[in-house]
Parts: C-alpha cells; sequence; structure tokens
C-alpha cells in the first residue's frame, strides 16, 4: 500500500521535472526579495499608475525625480533601477536630508525617522505636485498619498485619494483597486 | 563521498529500494535534462535577476519578504536547506504549538509522545530531548546543557510568531555547537506590527482549554510595544490499554516585547517571558525490594523567566553591529531530580561589505551556565552544581564570485568549551545559479555536539534485577556519565536544487550524506558491591562512552503549488538511511547498536491543501505518513487534520478543527523513561478577535 503511495510521490516528481515549461526569461520568483527591494518595486509600479499635471515637468523629457528622505537601503535598491524610464521619462533618484528641500521631487519617499518634520510639512501643504509615500503609521490619514503597510511578512500598501487629488495627481483606478484602504 | 561505499551500505532485499534503484537513475536523467534545458536557455536571456521592474503589484502584494537571521539573504540564495513556516502556515495548520508546526518541515521527525513531551529532530537520531538540533526563540537558545537537548518547557504565544526559521543539516559555523543536525529560530513580530488588541481562546476534547489576549500600542514616535498572556489545559493521553495517562499539562505564559527605533541607525529590542507549567506522567521506578519496581504517577512542575536585549547600530549602508544579551532561569521540579538552571549569554557580531565582492560577517559571544541539582536515587549528578564557560567567535565571508551566478560562502566557528577544550567548525558552501528561478548548491561542513552534564556527571539507576542468593539480593543496573567524551563529531556532504517553475509552482530538492564519529553509546563494566543505600547490592555499571560510528545519508523534497487563486497546495517528502556500528572496542551486539537505526522513520510524506472559499470561508486539509519505528514498536501511521475557517467578520475569525482524524488513537514515540502513550483524535473550536 504504501509503496504504491510512494510510486505514485515519485511519478508525480518525475513528471514535473519533464513537463516543466519552456524556460522563462523573466521568472518572477516569489518569496525571494528583501524588503527593500520590494519596496523599491512598488515604488516603480506606483509611478507608472499616477498622472502628474503637466505643470510639473518644464519639458517633455525632464526626468521624473525621485527623492529619498532617510532610508538609505531603500534609496540604494532605487538606484538599480535609475536606468529605467517611466512614461517615457528617465528616473533621476536623489537623497535628500530634510523634508524642506524636496519641492522639485515628483515621488517623495519618507522614513519613519521623519515623521515628526513630515506631519508639520504636510499641514504647509507644499508638496504639490508631489506623490507622497511613506512607511509608517497613520501617513495616509495624516494626509499623505501612498502608505506601503507590512501585514505579517507581505507588504500592502493604502491611498488617499482626497491628497492626491489636492496635490493635482490623478491615481489610476487600479491602484484604488488594490490598496487595502482607500482613504476620501 | 564515495559512491560505492553508500551502495554496498544498502540492504539488499528491501523491496522499495530495488524499486528506488530502478526508478532513481531515470529521475536523474530527467534532472539533468532539465538542467541543461535551462542552462540552453540561460544563453538567450538577458540577466534579469535584479530588475525590480518584472513585478507587477499584484506580485509584489502577494510576496513574502524573507530576513534570515545573522544577515538578510534572499531565500533562493542560500546555500543550505533552508524551510520558512509563516504564519499563515501557522494560522491554517491548525496546530496549536510550535513541536506540532515543524511536521510541515520536509526532513523533520516530530513525535509526540504523551501529552506534555515531545521528540523532534531531524536526519535521524530520533530521541526525547532531540540533542543534535539548536532551537532558538528570537536568537535565545533554549537547548539546554544539562540534559544536551530541548525539553520544550519553553514556549511562544502563537499569534506572536511571525516565521519559524529551519535550516536542515549543521548551522556550527554560525551558531556554534550543537547545531549538528539542524537549527530552528522562532522569530516573533515587531510590536509595530502587533498595534491593538487580540483575544483568542478555544476548547476541545484534547485541547480542554486555551486561550491568550496580546495588547500594542505606540509610548513615543517609532517606539512600539506589546504584552501578552497566554494559558493552555491539555488532556492526558492514553496508555495502549486504554487507560488514561496521568500527563495534563497545564501552562501560564506572560511576557512584553519593545521595539524602539531611536534614529535611522540604532535598534533596540527588549523583550522577557514569565511562565509556569504543571505536568506529569506515569514511570517504573526501581525499588531495592522484592517488588524490584514500581508503577508511580509523578507531577512535573517547572517555573521560568528570561529577558532578552538587543541592539542594532547601523555604521554605512553596507555596515552594522548588533549586540544581544540574555538571561535564562528555569527552575523544574520533577520525580527524577530538581533542577535550577540559569543562563547568560552575550554576543557581539559586526557585518559589513568589504569592497564589491565580499560580505563579511565575523561575532564574539561568551555564555556562562550554571545548575544546582537535588539529586534522587533515581537520577543524580556529581558535582550536583556546576559553573561552565563558553567562548565563541566566529567568521564568515560570503564571495561573489560573478554577480548573480556564484556565490562561495566559507566560514568557521571557534570555541572553547569546560568539557571538550576547543572546537573548530569549519563550512564551504557553494551557489551556482544558471538562472535567475534556479539554484543549485553544494556545501561541506564540519560540526560537533559537544558533552553536556548528563553526559559527563550523571548517574540514572536504571533497573533493579534479583541477584541469586547468597547475599546481595539485588543487582542495580546503572548508567555512568563519563567526563573524558570526545565532542560528537559530523563531517556532513549537503546538495541542493532549487526550482521556481512558475510564480505559482516550486521544487525544492536537498540530498545529504552525513559521516559521523564519537557517537555517544554504552559500555559494560565490571559489578562491584555498594553498601549504600542498603540493602547492600551488586552495581552492574553501564557508561556512556564515545565509541559508535554512524553513516546517514537521505533526500529531502519539498513542493508547493497554487493551482488556482483559492487553492495552494503544499507537499514535503524524506527519505533517511542511518547505519550505525561501534569502533571495534565494544561490540555492537552488546546493546544492539543497529536497533538504534530502527529510532527514525525511512520515509515520511505530508500533504498540505488550503482553499479559500466563498468570500470568506477556509478550508484546510493535512494528510501525512510516517514509516514504522521497528526499534520502539510503533506502526506506521497516516493522518489528518482538517480546518474550517470562517471569517465572520474583519475582526472575528472562528475555526473548527480535527486532529489526528483517521484513528481513534496511535503511538508515535517512546522515551526510555515513561510509559508510553499513544495520541488522540483531537477536535477543538477556536476564536481570535482582533480590534485597534
Amino acid at each position: 500500500m504504501t509503496k504504491r503511495i510512494l510510486t505514485y510521490i515519485l511519478a508525480i516528481f518525475c513528471l514535473l521535472l519533464v513537463s516543466s515549461p519552456a524556460p522563462r526569461s523573466e521568472a518572477a520568483s516569489s518569496s525571494s526579495l528583501t524588503e527593500e527591494q520590494v519596496k523599491a518595486a512598488y515604488i516603480y509600479n506606483f509611478a507608472k499608475f499616477v498622472q502628474w499635471p503637466e505643470t510639473a515637468f518644464l519639458s517633455a523629457n525632464e526626468p521624473l525625480r525621485i527623492c529619498f528622505v532617510g532610508s538609505e537601503d531603500l534609496f540604494k535598491a532605487m538606484e538599480s533601477l535609475s536606468d529605467k524610464t517611466i512614461q517615457g521619462r528617465p528616473l533621476k533618484i536623489s537623497k535628500r536630508s530634510t523634508l524642506k528641500t524636496t519641492p522639485d521631487c515628483h515621488i517623495l519617499f519618507i522614513s519613519r525617522h521623519y515623521q515628526g518634520e513630515a506631519w508639520q510639512e504636510l499641514k504647509k501643504n507644499i508638496f504639490t505636485p508631489v506623490l507622497t509615500i511613506a512607511d509608517f503609521d497613520s501617513f495616509v490619514s495624516g494626509g499623505g498619498i501612498i502608505e506601503l503597510v507590512r501585514e505579517g511578512s507581505k507588504i500592502r500598501f493604502a491611498v488617499n485619494i482626497a491628497a492626491a487629488r489636492q496635490a493635482g495627481l490623478n491615481l489610476s483606478s487600479k491602484l484604488l483597486k488594490l490598496a487595502i484602504f482607500v482613504e476620501e | 563521498m564515495d559512491a560505492n561505499n553508500i551502495k554496498h551500505l544498502l540492504p539488499p532485499t528491501m523491496p522499495l529500494l530495488s524499486f528506488l534503484k530502478r526508478v532513481l537513475p531515470i529521475c536523474c536523467l530527467l534532472l539533468i535534462y532539465g538542467i541543461g534545458n535551462c542552462l540552453a536557455a540561460n544563453g538567450q536571456t538577458s540577466n534579469p535577476s535584479s530588475d525590480l521592474t518584472i513585478y507587477s503589484l499584484e506580485d509584489l502584494m502577494e510576496m513574502e519578504v524573507i530576513s534570515l537571521a545573522k544577515t538578510t539573504q534572499k531565500l533562493s540564495d542560500i546555500p543550505a536547506a533552508v524551510f520558512v513556516i509563516t504564519e499563515e502556515d501557522i494560522r491554517r495548520s491548525g496546530v496549536t504549538s510550535i513541536p506540532e508546526a515543524l511536521r510541515m518541515v520536509p526532513g523533520f521527525q516530530v513525535a509526540k509522545i504523551d501529552s506534555n513531551t515531545w521528540a523532534v529532530t531531524c536526519r535521524g537520531f530520533n530521541d526525547l530531548f532531540g540533542e543534535k538540533l539548536l532551537i532558538l526563540i528570537d536568537g535565545r537558545s533554549i537547548y539546554s546543557p544539562l540534559l544536551s537537548g530541548t525539553i520544550w518547557d519553553e514556549d511562544v504565544f502563537l499569534e506572536d510568531v511571525e516565521r519559524i526559521e529551519v535550516i536542515r543539516g549543521p548551522g556550527a559555523a554560525l551558531w556554534g555547537a550543537n547545531a549538528v543536525n539542524g537549527i530552528i529560530n522562532i522569530v516573533t513580530k515587531n510590536s509595530r506590527d502587533t498595534q491593538g488588541a487580540l483575544v483568542t481562546g478555544g476548547a476541545g476534547n484534547e485541547e480542554k482549554g486555551f486561550g491568550g489576549v496580546r495588547a500594542g500600542s505606540r509610548f513615543a514616535e517609532n517606539s512600539f510595544y506589546r504584552v501578552y498572556a497566554k494559558y493552555f489545559n491539555r488532556d492526558n493521553s492514553v496508555f495502549s490499554s486504554g487507560e488514561d495517562a496521568a500527563d495534563a499539562w497545564e501552562r501560564w505564559q506572560a511576557g512584553f516585547r519593545l521595539d524602539w527605533e531611536k534614529n535611522d541607525k540604532d535598534t533596540l529590542v527588549f523583550h522577557g517571558d514569565v511562565y509556569t507549567t504543571d505536568s506529569g506522567g506515569t514511570t517504573q521506578m526501581p525499588v531495592m525490594g522484592p517488588a524490584l519496581s514500581e508503577v508511580t504517577d509523578f507531577k512535573t512542575d517547572v517555573r521560568g523567566w528570561n529577558v532578552l536585549a538587543l541592539w542594532n547600530h547601523k555604521l554605512s549602508p553596507t555596515s552594522d553591529t548588533t549586540t544581544q544579551v540574555f538571561f535564562n532561569r528555569s527552575d523544574r521540579k520533577e520525580i527524577y531530580f530538581d533542577a535550577v538552571q540559569e543562563t547568560f549569554d552575550i554576543d557581539f557580531q559586526h557585518h559589513f561589505a568589504l569592497g564589491r565582492r565580499n560580505d563579511f560577517l565575523w561575532g564574539l559571544g561568551y555564555r556562562l551556565y550554571q545548575d544546582k541539582i537535588d539529586n534522587s536515587f533515581r537520577v543524580s549528578f556529581d558535582p550536583d552544581s556546576r559553573t561552565d564557560g563558553l567562548l565563541s567567535a566566529f567568521v564568515q565571508d560570503r564571495i561573489t564570485l560573478r554577480e548573480d551566478r556564484w556565490y562561495l560562502t566559507l566560514g568557521s566557528k571557534f570555541e572553547h568549551n569546560d568539557y571538550t577544550g576547543f572546537e573548530i567548525q569549519p563550512n564551504a558552501r557553494l551557489l551556482w545559479k544558471p538562472r535567475e528561478d534556479i539554484s543549485l548548491w553544494a556545501s561541506i561542513s564540519r560540526a560537533v555536539r559537544t558533552p553536556g552534564r548528563l553526559d559527563s556527571d550523571s548517574r540514572i539507576n536504571f533497573i533493579v534485577l534479583p541477584y541469586a542468593s547468597p547475599p546481595p539480593d539485588y543487582n542495580l543496573i546503572s548508567l555512568f556519565g563519563n567526563d573524558d567524551l570526545e565532542s560528537e563529531e559530523l563531517i556532513a556532504y549537503e546538495a541542493g536544487f532549487r526550482y521556481q517553475i512558475t510564480p505559482g509552482l516550486s521544487l525544492d530538492i536537498t540530498g545529504f550524506y552525513n559521516k559521523y564519529d564519537n557517537l555517544i553509546t554504552l559500555d559494560i563494566g565490571t559489578p562491584y558491591p555498594e553498601i549504600s543505600p542498603a540493602p547492600v547490592h551488586l552495581v552492574t555499571p553501564l557508561t556512556i562512552v564515545d565509541k559508535m560510528k554512524g553513516e546517514t545519508y537521505g533526500v529531502e523534497i519539498a513542493a508547493s503549488w497554487n493551482p488556482a487563486d483559492f487553492w495552494k497546495l503544499a507537499a514535503a517528502y524524506s527519505y533517511l538511511q542511518i547505519h550505525l556500528h561501534n569502533d571495534g572496542s565494544v561490540p555492537d551486539a552488546l546493546f544492539n547498536v543497529e536497533g538504534f537505526e530502527g529510532n527514525s522513520p525511512h520515509h515520511q510524506f505530508s500533504l498540505q491543501s488550503r482553499m479559500d472559499l466563498l468570500d470568506n470561508f477556509e478550508l484546510d486539509l493535512w494528510l501525512r505518513y510516517v514509516d514504522n519505528l521497528p526499534n520502539m514498536g510503533i506502526p506506521s501511521y497516516v493522518t489528518l487534520d482538517a480546518r474550517l475557517g470562517w471569517h465572520i467578520s474583519d475582526n472575528l475569525e472562528l475555526s473548527l478543527n480535527g486532529q489526528n482524524l483517521f484513528d481513534h488513537r496511535h503511538p508515535e514515540g517512546t522515551t526510555y523513561y515513561n510509559e508510553p502513550a499513544e495520541v488522540e483524535r483531537g477536535f477543538y473550536g477556536k476564536l481570535t478577535w482582533r480590534f485597534r
């Protein structure tokens, strides 16, 4: 009886090996990225699903500026994408030491160590038209646009549409559909 | 490793083996074909590995973020047999304890011996104390130097567990002695992720009642904490006669964790737990009287507490240090002996990148252990109190031979302990990624298990036999420790293959060949008369000696497949072969050394199915097969666990669980000490409420 079960198991494993599909060049292997890499990939994806107002760019080939305040590791992970383009624009990835020098950014990631400063600056409405992203609690309800939320071992995101509208940004419906939480 | 050597070790009569022999070459051919395929494809593909742009939002949302202890690494890039049990795995399997969860790991043997005793082993040497495994809770070792093994006195609140990282095979180069056949690291969640409150509880026939509460909050910006308390009460198991065993288990535990991110560079973590447990069992005590032995029910009480502090400091993006201090105390009272054990441990490690190719890790540690034993007639220690120090250092370099393709890891641990002196435990590991979705690895390592107090300083009075008149009337068979033991030594050869066939289908195969030396076994000494305790009797001494050698080899396979969005399957199979023999100075037949080979199952299989039904129901099934254990007289068994989960609302979850459904009861293991008991079919319901 057990021998027969084992025969089947072995046969299945052998089948798995033979029937493995033609090798794919772009294997999205799950469970193999670090937290920073996942967050960087998120930021790259967000950029694809956001429309900036025309006034945000001076020329058609002006780079899309992605800025980081804090989060050294995430900045490094993001730098591996610096040769990509989004919406036809090259990427310019930079670090800033304070939130006060960021109005020229199109995307601004704020690490949690700057959250005190973030609460103050968010109130002043200086982030126009900036897609603000952070990974600390209550960012979205406090007026930020996208918050990366840790759910167990997975990372999800929440969105504040009102804040996006106020910043003059248009978020695609796909983004809103996938968000775990949408602040109206 | 010599292939012919293995071949002639195979017993010729097993039909299954001959079958395997027939099938394996075909499998190997297919494997080579598969790898060849991959290599052929390799030439055509541009290097996609570090390209983060290939992931869609949907991919990202389902991605598990893994950071393996000591340094963070991608799971597919670890040149060792790694397996991770996630929070979701624990929740959906319906397990109520850590040992049960470990049954998911391919190649792990988990036997529930009675209601409060587990034998957890890997790659053979099944034993009550799992003496060749190192078990850590958040980096804190719960391996007992007194018993040279782990008793599952310590526990965690399952809802706090983020994941359980398991490495099969030696991890000694990083973790040090006793990480011989595997390491288990139970990682609890950052208190940032356990904000709000959670209340859980349930009851059933075997799980008579259990519950837990947790509350988490923040006390400053980036400073979070949680406190929790848990309780359970488990029913008696039964003897094979059907009578209740006296081994019910009641346990309380409470604790806290505090995570403080001081700034971009410094993170501090503090945690602590306190627990008290009440259990028992039935044993046959030797008696120097006409009855020779008496069967006694006994009670075991354990109380303990621990604290741990950890400081992580970033020097630069590629360099950081971690300093960890912990203290552990347990106070155990039982029929065999009472023991107070204390461990203090301090560890420092520094991780940095050296140029573009070298990822360097080194560390220093010191551990101070002391115990105080209250001896009994059955078990005694000499000296009854002992303090030991353990000094250790390790270095490891992960060398990028070719970016995204070839990695070489070289490392070693250097230790000085009070039993065997200086020990070196090096390893070399090579990882090859012919493609981003395929990894092949191979390793050679040396690991040791150092003797503990039980091996070195104990005397266990086993059995009293009648002795021919004239007096003495009794012959006392006693087991004596030996303070002249060498460390048990392992040289392990391992190789593995991981293939992410599609995003929903993955395969992980590991093979190993282990060669052991200086394994502990028994020798018989010359009988001598003893006056105390009265009456005068003869003692036949059995002495622990390091005269056994062994070879083990096996294969462990894990596969996971998502046939549909709502359905996940996970399968694990393991094959194990053990050969043990004495080195010639002690005859094998004396204690039937070969018999010990039959303490671990040759074959184990597990299949888990998880389905999301409708919008808020979950149906989870878990089938397991464990081969027979001839030496313990345990027949093979097949069991089924089932769970029906219902998310009544976003905050409220109800589950109905059935465990060991296929039979009324079955035995899984035995010990030398207690009367063997059997595991019964169980049902329980559980309600969990979360709110912020």
